[in-house]
């Protein structure tokens, strides 16, 4: 018991001779999930900007005078003449083995009654892909367990591969079946104890789909005993748009330690259609110009700079990979329509 | 409201035009605006506007505002001041706030610049870290 009281007495003791600098600002207007700041002087672009009731922005705008944030959180606890703070960090989310079997939200937190994720590492979100001297080809294939894909167009580990197609084709069916055939193989080179098999983990990032959608994912890879080796990253269509555009980098973030940490990890993003969607929201009332569609210009840079993250790393920088399997959902007619 | 380019270049021009020697001169403002009603140039009153935020913008970056529990007495207020001179420069605005809420300790802010050393911050920086 005493010992308690030394530690918060030390704690006190710490706090007491600090003041501490900071750099705020005003909301002067907010809505949509996006404040505007006056003020924040030396807010940095993708920074965290701290509300009142723990509420969190992230400053995408950076104007003459004003500051554009998208909020995360309980975005109705914002309100006009509110004072924000800069914090000097980036957003991040927890990474490690910790986040394996569970489902979680774009922040990282638990949304399956597991109980709390503990992890020590935490990884930003944004982070600039590896370069040529940190990358090597691919030489090593990921078995996807569809006999037509892996004969005809085999994909390796740290490779990226698009999967395309209309609705209701069966593309989410490809991705379910590749995590099920790596969770089998994990499991099969574990149970024989091989030492030289490289386990593959993997991340499935769903992104605005029905929260109906991501459960039965969820179903089938428990079902099928793929979950010990999956996170499953949430963001559905009733997320604020925040939250389905990090969704994505949230996961990369995941693969990335995975990759960093000389492991093997293939991350599938649910799809990224959606995510475009959701980036043009935030965009438009943000009043950034848009383009064809109304997309924001930098739409391709988002996508781009995502995707990029996948990698194979040369032995000397621990040799682990990135899978990337990004799924886009084209918009055809449908039949009826088309023979009017 | 949508502003224009047209509005804010304008606008920004005048502000750049009331500074003399780095310093706003209220001379020169008025005669700025004088002269701009008299030209009546297109969407005048909307570069009013906007010159009149900016120059409250402008102004608030020169405006110190110190909070303190209780009444500070003057030997520590004119320090204060000399001090802050010294670091934003002559032509800053003191002003002395009694704000009972803070339980003790004093705040000031200067622009965005906040020094917070009052009971109540590290109160709740405390709860944070507990």
């Amino acid at each position: 018991m005493s010992s308690i009281l030394e530690e918060i007495e030390t704690k006190i003791e710490g706090l007491k001779t600090s003041t501490t600098k900071s750099n705020v600002g005003v909301v002067r207007e907010t809505g949509d999930g996006v404040a505007r700041i006056e003020g924040l002087s030396d807010v940095m672009l993708n920074e965290m900007i701290e509300f009142p009731n723990g509420v969190f922005g992230l400053a995408l705008n950076l104007e003459e005078t004003e500051v554009g944030a998208i909020l995360m959180g309980e975005t109705t606890k914002v309100s006009e003449g509110d004072e924000a703070k800069t914090t000097g960090r980036l957003l991040s989310v927890p990474v490690g083995k910790a986040l394996l079997g569970r489902v979680v939200n774009t922040l990282g937190q638990p949304l399956d009654d597991k109980g709390a994720i503990k992890t020590e590492t935490f990884y930003p979100l944004e982070k600039i892909a590896p370069g040529v001297i940190k990358r090597r080809s691919v030489n090593q294939p990921v078995q996807t367990g569809i006999m037509a894909i892996d004969a005809m167009i085999p994909i390796g580990r740290g490779q990226r591969e698009l999967i395309i197609g209309d609705r209701a084709t069966g593309k989410t069916a490809i991705a379910i079946d590749t995590i099920i055939s790596q969770a089998r193989l994990n499991k099969a080179a574990e149970d024989q104890g091989d030492k030289n098999y490289r386990p593959l983990y993997c991340i499935y990032v769903a992104i605005g789909q029905k929260n109906s959608n991501v459960a039965r994912a969820f179903a089938v890879l428990e079902k099928e005993g793929a979950m010990p080796y999956t996170t499953i990253i949430s963001a559905p269509a009733s997320d604020t748009a925040t939250n389905q555009y990090l969704a994505p980098f949230a996961g990369a973030a995941m693969g990335e330690w995975f990759m960093d940490n000389g492991m093997d990890a293939l991350i599938v993003f649910d799809d990224l259609s959606k995510h475009a969607v959701a980036y043009r929201q935030v965009s438009l009332v943000l009043k950034r110009p848009s383009g064809r569609e109304a997309y924001p210009g930098d739409v391709f840079y988002l996508h781009s700079r995502l995707l990029e993250r996948s990698a194979r790393m040369a032995e000397n920088f621990g040799g682990g990979s990135l899978t990337a399997l990004p799924i886009i959902e084209t918009q055809a007619f449908p039949l009826i329509f088309r023979q009017t | 409201m949508k502003i224009n380019k047209e509005i804010r270049r304008l606008s920004r021009g005048m502000l750049r035009a009331s500074f003399t020697d780095g310093e706003l001169d209220p001379g020169r403002i008025a005669s700025l605006v004088d002269s701009l009603i008299a030209r009546k140039p297109r969407h005048y009153i909307e570069v009013l506007k906007h010159y009149r935020r900016l120059l409250r913008l402008e102004l608030e970056k020169r405006r110190a505002r110190v909070e303190t529990a209780s009444e500070a007495d003057s030997a520590i207020r004119s320090e204060l001041v000399a001090n802050l001179k010294k670091k934003y420069g002559s032509d800053l605005t003191t002003e002395f706030v009694v704000n009972p809420q803070l339980l003790g300790g004093m705040r000031i802010r200067v622009g965005s610049d906040v020094w917070d050393g009052t009971v109540r911050n590290r109160l709740e920086r405390l709860q944070q870290q507990l």
